[in-house]
């Protein structure tokens, strides 16, 4: 069988706050489209395939995975990536990951600031068991993940 | 790690998407993706490579959960688990509309969503998307087999329902044929008395090793249905009396989980992990443990 020619896609979205205009493949990711055709590198690309959270953004204010999300399905949505991610409680989250020792290599950050921030967004009092099962979608190959847990701990209200 | 090549079409209706399907030439594979959850990663590893996908997510008409007049309920194919988890506690279908889900039904459907793989998943993959991959490891099908669902499907020659029972044929198999969309899931208007579930992965958030569900609307039998078998859901009936006598007794709990184990080790059916004695036990344990947590539920 033939593959097909490329199709080409001319697509508008908000990254960070900033309307895009990208022309890219049908095939490209959403991960592919910040890092490559965006330049925007803090969303890292891991097992590539749903499983690790590397890649995680938010897209119209809900965690998505980037790698196994179309670009050409964000057609006109907002998408919130770890560079954009702004305002008290992440900054609270940034200094808590700091001073908790929450990274060693930082592969895995950008993908557990934006699941963190969801998580305390919607769940502000959250405890360990709770952190640590709605976290499970976010592998670190680095910490042991005791430092993580403990950084969003800190954030939560209670 | 990049999909082969594909054209992408955003359908704008149910309509534009079964024509779609139906355009397509000789040499092509056409395929649905609704979240791509399941069809993302596949796409990504090569073991599919689809010429042209039909994007069903943005159909409003599918994304919809509304009351039926009979009282039941109808989801849309592309109402996402995240939706279904964030129903609201008191069972109204949302704060604008505030007709009521049958009892029990709401509580039932918030615990199989929320149980799905992780929060960013759940955003996107769709209920109607999980039942249409049919991984036999995947938690809505014995679910909805368990819950008496219909499924809905439309295609070129219009509309026919599927029992959700009767729905998934095996591993990948289901009951869509070529050019079909799956489109809504139909659940029944009479309320569910009590509920149980059990759920066995290793893992918080990973497909299940062993799954069961067990839903009881007060009749002469109690019925559980195990997933995570490798192939279709499987019903096991219980006698209520054996039921209750179990449920009732004031034997220890690990005494009670043991006898209705036994019980439902001995329905088994052999084409479950064939010569697997610790899959075997794992599936008759779930499910105890789904019968067990039903009775306790008042
Ligand atoms: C890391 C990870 C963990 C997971 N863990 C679990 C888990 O624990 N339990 C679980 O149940 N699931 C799990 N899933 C799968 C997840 O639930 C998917 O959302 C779901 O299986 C597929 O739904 P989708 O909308 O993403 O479908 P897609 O991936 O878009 O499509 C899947 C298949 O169904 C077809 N299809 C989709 N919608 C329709 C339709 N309306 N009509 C006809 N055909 C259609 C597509 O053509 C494709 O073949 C996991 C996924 C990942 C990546
Ligand atoms: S890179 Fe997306 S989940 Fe691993
Ligand atoms: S810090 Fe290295 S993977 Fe988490």
């Amino acid at each position: 069988m033939n593959a097909p020619a490329p199709d080409l896609i001319d697509l508008e979205l908000t990254v960070n706050g900033t309307a895009r205009q990208v022309r890219a493949e049908a095939r490209t990711s959403l991960c592919d489209l910040l890092r490559d055709a965006l330049h925007l590198t803090g969303t890292h690309a891991g097992c590539e395939h749903g499983v690790c959270g590397a890649c995680t953004v938010l897209l119209d204010g809900q965690p998505v995975r980037a790698c196994i999300t179309l670009a050409a399905a964000c057609e006109g949505r907002a998408v919130t990536t770890v560079e954009g991610l702004s305002g008290p409680l992440v900054d609270r989250l940034r200094a808590a990951f700091h001073a908790e020792h929450a990274l060693q290599c930082g592969y895995c950050t950008p993908g557990m600031l934006v699941s963190a921030v969801d998580l305390l967004e919607r769940k502000p009092e959250a405890g360990e068991d709770e952190i640590r099962r709605d976290m499970s979608g976010n592998l670190c190959r680095c910490t042991g993940y005791v430092g993580i847990v403990r950084a969003i701990r800190s954030c939560t209200r209670g | 790690m990049k999909p082969a090549p594909f054209r992408y079409h955003r359908a704008a209706s149910l309509e534009d998407a079964i024509a779609t399907l139906a355009s397509a030439g000789p040499d092509d594979d056409v395929r649905v993706i609704a979240g791509g959850q399941s069809l993302g990663p596949m796409l990504n590893l090569r073991l599919v490579r689809p010429t042209v996908l039909v994007d069903i997510h943005r159909i409003e008409a599918l994304r919809a959960i509304e009351p039926l007049p009979d009282g039941g309920v109808r989801i849309g194919a592309c109402v996402t688990h995240a939706q279904l988890e964030d129903l609201p506690p008191g069972g109204a279908f949302s704060a604008a509309n505030p007709a009521v889900f049958p009892a029990g039904l709401a509580d039932v459907l918030r615990h199989v969503a929320g149980g799905i793989a992780y929060r960013a998943i759940r955003c996107r993959g769709t209920i109607g998307g999980s039942l249409a991959h049919a991984d036999p490891a995947a938690d809505w099908p014995s679910a909805l087999a368990a819950l008496g669902a219909t499924i809905e499907l439309t295609g070129p020659a219009g509309r026919r329902n599927v029992a959700a029972r009767d729905f998934c044929h095996g591993l990948f198999e289901t009951a869509i044929e070529p050019g079909e969309v799956l489109a809504a899931i139909l659940l029944p208007g009479s309320g569910i008395r009590r509920w149980g579930r059990g759920k066995h992965c290793r893992k918080a958030g990973e497909f299940a090793h062993a799954l069961a569900v067990c839903i009881d609307r007060g009749g002469d039998g109690v019925e559980v249905w195990l997933g995570a078998t490798g192939a279709a859901p499987v019903a096991i009936a219980l006698d209520r009396a054996f039921v209750d006598g179990v449920a009732g007794s004031r034997a220890s709990a690990a005494l009670r989980r043991t006898r209705m184990r036994e019980r439902i080790a001995a329905s088994l059916p052999a084409a479950i992990a064939p010569g697997d004695a610790y899959a075997r036990h794992l599936h008759a344990q779930v499910a105890a443990e789904a019968v067990i947590d039903a009775m306790a539920n008042p």
